[in-house]
């Protein structure tokens, strides 16, 4: 192996093993890391300032904005409390039917927007619901945190890592409807049978008074319902303009850009406040990772896993993406799942030059990263959060119940994953 | 030139507090008893080391979902959480005040009324408790300090 890649290999674990280590925020690790890789890359001569800017994949970026400026202004509207009470409203507090519907509800929502901000507007309000009908919150909480992660890859806006292999590999939104929803539907109803497994317990109780939740206000608690049907109504235009995309022939991080910028005329929030609820770290976070990671396929790091892969490319691609699957979905359960992504983008990218076929590879990593992050309660930022959420109720969500409902879960999508990745190989590649 | 106005004036000097260990049943016994909405915690010399308040004790009961929600004017209805559960009158007798109590917000004996008030309203406090080199002397209630204040006004000749 050639010094450069040695060094840029060097950069690149030091930056993930501090990110694992949480000492400091990892936007501002992914960022020291991109400043090394950019230092050692002039020195080195493997990589110059042009080359880093242009590894930062604008589109995703814009995608990524578009779409939190919408949930940002939805965010205030009390639509996701309106949501969740309408869920506990139709379940007539049974528990089994209320944790279906609270967890698909929340699995629907976070195909479009972000799963983050949808576990944290429907947390609380689960817990409210939980708590009046005196059940414990939390097989419902990690349900739809399981879940919203699981779906969230269905489509290619759900997620970050999700829409970083659509933007990469060209596959469209419709290619993800059509290609990985299925599978991720099958995945979904497997998650929702193992927790009525793993729960049987809590979710055999009777409510003591079921009618409780009709007396929850759920017009009430929808404070802002005229901007709620503005936003509702242009993420319906948005979904349309990206399964027309192709057509069309725009990038959809234009297409979230503009919806989100029409939102904003239309709305016409205050600013400062709707920029308050960003998340501006993500920006920061994927811009450090995207130059690394440039910085990681300039210096020629990936070259000899390429080779190595690219024999098994050829043999047995199947074999290949199910070794991709289970390999993304482990580093995912232990690192945050978008470094991974981007990691494995630019391996798949390499792979590609060689002649292997990587088109259906995509999915086995889209899959791979949604599925393996229900494995530990730091897997994913949804998880993050809403054991943080938990944290502050008296029903802690601890590493040992997560061990013991989330990681059979996650290793059982996996599984179910891999094996429709096998059965439908055909069917994946372009 | 006129007496200085200082909170030494105005504070209660009969201070009932705890100690550390003191459970957060019994607190709340101490409350009820004595019709005080805040116990000083002091540790054996008499130094002020924390400060607990009705509303920390009734915190324990208070639905998890209060804290978490911005708004809860939808909620009509508290059913399952409408009294404290047997879990949480249990938690009562196990915890001590050390559990709930809050860092001490204090002010000095010669701390001049306006600064006492200050005090109650930034940090958002009931009582207020005097120390003197750091050992609780007295303490004094929100309307025990505008009283104070109020007094002054009357003095003042306009």
């Amino acid at each position: 192996m050639t010094t450069v890649a040695i060094v840029s290999i060097g950069i690149t674990i030091a930056t993930l093993i501090a990110i694992l280590l949480e000492r400091m925020h990892r936007a501002i690790i992914a960022l020291v890391g991109a400043v090394f890789m950019i230092i050692a890359g002039l020195i080195l001569g493997f990589y110059s300032e042009e080359q880093a800017i242009a590894a930062i994949e604008f589109d995703a970026l814009g995608l990524l904005l578009g779409m939190m400026i919408l949930a940002a202004i939805l965010e205030p509207t009390g639509f996701f409390q309106f949501v969740a009470i309408k869920a506990g409203q139709f379940s007539r507090g049974r528990p089994w039917r209320l944790l279906v519907l609270l967890s698909v509800g929340t699995a629907a929502i976070s195909m479009v927007i972000s799963n983050v901000t949808t576990v944290v507007l429907v947390g609380p309000l689960t817990i409210l619901i939980t708590e009046l009908l005196g059940y414990s919150p939390i097989p419902f909480l990690m349900a739809e945190t399981l879940l919203s992660v699981t779906s969230a890859i269905g489509t290619s806006i759900g997620d970050p890592a999700s829409l970083l292999v659509s933007v990469a590999s060209g596959y469209s939104f419709t290619d993800f409807l059509t290609h990985a929803m299925p599978i991720v539907i099958v995945a979904s109803l497997v998650t929702l049978l193992l927790l009525r497994i793993l729960f049987s317990a809590e979710l055999s109780q009777t409510p003591m008074d079921p009618d409780v939740v009709n007396r929850l206000d759920a017009g009430e608690a929808l404070k802002d319902r005229k901007t709620a049907w503005r936003v509702l109504l242009l993420l319906g235009i948005a979904i349309v303009l990206f399964i027309c995309q192709e057509k069309l022939n725009i990038s959809t991080g234009f297409i979230a850009m503009a919806i989100g910028t029409f939102a904003l005329v239309w709305v016409n929030p205050d600013l400062h406040e709707l920029l308050k609820g960003i998340d501006w770290s993500v920006f920061l976070f994927f811009i450090g990772l995207f130059i690394l990671i440039g910085g990681l396929e300039h210096a020629g790091a990936f070259d000899p896993l390429i080779t190595a892969l690219s024999e098994i490319g050829h043999e047995n691609p199947v074999m290949l993406g199910i070794v991709i699957i289970w390999v993304v979905a482990g580093l995912s359960a232990l690192v945050d799942n978008i470094p991974v992504t981007i990691a494995m983008i630019s391996l798949l990218n390499g792979l590609q030059t060689t002649g292997v076929d990587v088109s259906a590879l995509w999915w086995a990593v889209v899959f791979g990263a949604g599925f393996g992050g229900n494995a530990t309660p730091i897997g994913s930022c949804a998880n993050i959060v809403m054991v943080s959420l938990s944290e502050r109720s008296h029903f802690p969500i601890t590493a040992k119940i997560w061990a013991k409902k989330g990681l059979p879960i996650a290793i059982a999508t996996c599984l179910v994953g891999s094996i429709l990745f096998w059965l439908a190989y055909p069917l994946l590649g372009r | 030139m006129e007496k200085r106005k200082i909170i030494k004036d105005w504070m209660k000097k009969a201070v009932i507090s705890i100690r550390q260990n003191t459970t957060v049943k019994e607190a709340a016994g101490l409350m009820l008893e004595n019709r005080i909405g805040t116990l000083p915690v002091v540790d054996e010399d008499g130094i002020l080391v924390g400060v607990t308040t009705i509303q920390d004790i009734v915190q324990i009961i208070i639905p998890d979902f209060v804290d978490l929600l911005t708004d809860i004017d939808f909620v009509k209805d508290f059913g399952a959480k409408n009294t404290p559960s047997m879990e949480s009158l249990a938690k009562a007798n196990e915890l001590t005040v050390v559990d709930i109590m809050e860092e001490p917000v204090a002010v000095k004996t010669t701390s001049d009324l306006m600064r006492a008030i200050s005090m109650i309203t930034k940090y958002n406090l009931m009582d207020l408790p005097v120390t003197e080199d750091d050992v609780l002397v007295g303490i004094a209630s929100r309307v025990d300090i505008c009283r104070g204040l109020l007094h002054e006004w009357q003095d003042e000749k306009i």
